[in-house]
């Protein structure tokens, strides 16, 4: 079974690791090694209403303290915006997702219709290394609420001895890597 | 089958049309234009309800622009006196607006508010 971020599959949501799998979660330029003892589903929840957001501003970026898990988990989400904003996403607070060299791309409510299933909203979040989210009303009018609702997984792990650390590195024992913070790139 | 042209179905407010003739027209869906958004939206009307209060069975004109810059952009819709109209999908052609929807009866009474598909 292949598992890998952003997996299509049949079409709905898979679980990144398995119970007893191998992952490294990758934070900036650190790696934690650890190993799934338990996980389970997160289903669909309204994770964050960021409040009222007069016609054409943007609020203020905004944490997603419901996403947040205990020590020694990480998380596993697909989210959608159930209003009319184009919504910028960082993990953490001061790291931007879906970045580019000139341009971060927001989401918006397009995504349920060319994204159904929100492959490519996934993210990952280590322990309460928090999400964050700001909103840009961008239409003519007022909006009383901006909701956003999220799925997925929770992971329990336990830490990697450094005999089996080892061996990931050198490529003789299986490990997942999951990014589980924005990158700012290598400004090349 | 995934659709990526489908936009976002939104609507504009209930607008009284407080004058009546094409030097009056005034806004009933107003366009995004925050100047950090990110591409450009364009608008497909999609539904027109209202009523009709003026008296007198009347014109409803849709377009875009005010006072002397007003031109249709669909054909002139007659209301009925006293009712409501609800002219819904498949009543309307598939124009897609880019500026401010604006609108002005050619009797004045007329309510009316719109359904619109944001494509961007």
């Amino acid at each position: 079974m292949e598992l890998y971020p952003c997996k299509s599959g049949l079409g709905l949501m898979e679980p990144i690791a398995l119970i007893d799998h191998n992952v490294c979660l990758i934070q900036s330029t650190q790696r934690i090694y650890r190993r799934v003892v338990y996980f389970e589903p997160r289903p669909p929840f309204q994770f964050l209403n960021i409040g009222a957001i007069a016609a054409q501003t943007t609020s203020a970026r905004t944490r997603a303290s419901d996403l947040d898990l205990y020590d020694g988990e990480f998380g596993q989400y697909r989210w959608f915006v159930l209003d009319d904003v184009q919504m910028r996403l960082f993990v953490p607070q001061t790291t931007g997702k879906t970045v580019g060299k000139n341009l971060q791309i927001p989401y918006d409510m397009n995504v349920m219709s060319r994204d159904p299933d929100l492959h490519l909203t996934e993210f990952f979040q280590w322990e309460d290394k928090s999400a964050y989210f700001e909103a840009a009303n961008v239409s003519d009018y007022g909006l009383t609420q901006c909701r956003l609702v999220a799925m997925g997984y929770r992971f329990i792990t336990e830490e990697l001895s450094a005999v089996v650390v080892n061996k990931i590195k050198a490529g003789t024992e299986n490990c997942v890597k999951i990014p589980v913070a924005g990158s700012a790139g290598r400004m090349q | 089958m995934i659709n990526y042209y489908k936009g976002i179905r939104t609507q504009g407010p209930v607008t009284v049309l407080v004058a009546a003739g094409v030097g009056n027209a005034v806004a009933i869906y107003q366009v995004s234009n925050l100047a950090t958004m990110v591409g450009i939206k364009t608008y497909r009307l999609k539904r027109v309800k209202g009523l009709n209060a003026a008296g007198v069975n009347t014109l409803l004109h849709i377009g875009t622009g005010v006072g002397g810059t007003f031109a249709d952009g669909i054909p002139a819709l007659l209301t009925m006196n006293g009712l409501n109209f609800d002219f819904q999908e498949g009543d309307l052609p598939e124009v897609e607006f880019s500026a401010d929807i604006t609108a002005y009866p050619v009797v004045l009474g007329v309510t009316v508010q719109i359904e619109v598909e944001v494509i961007g």
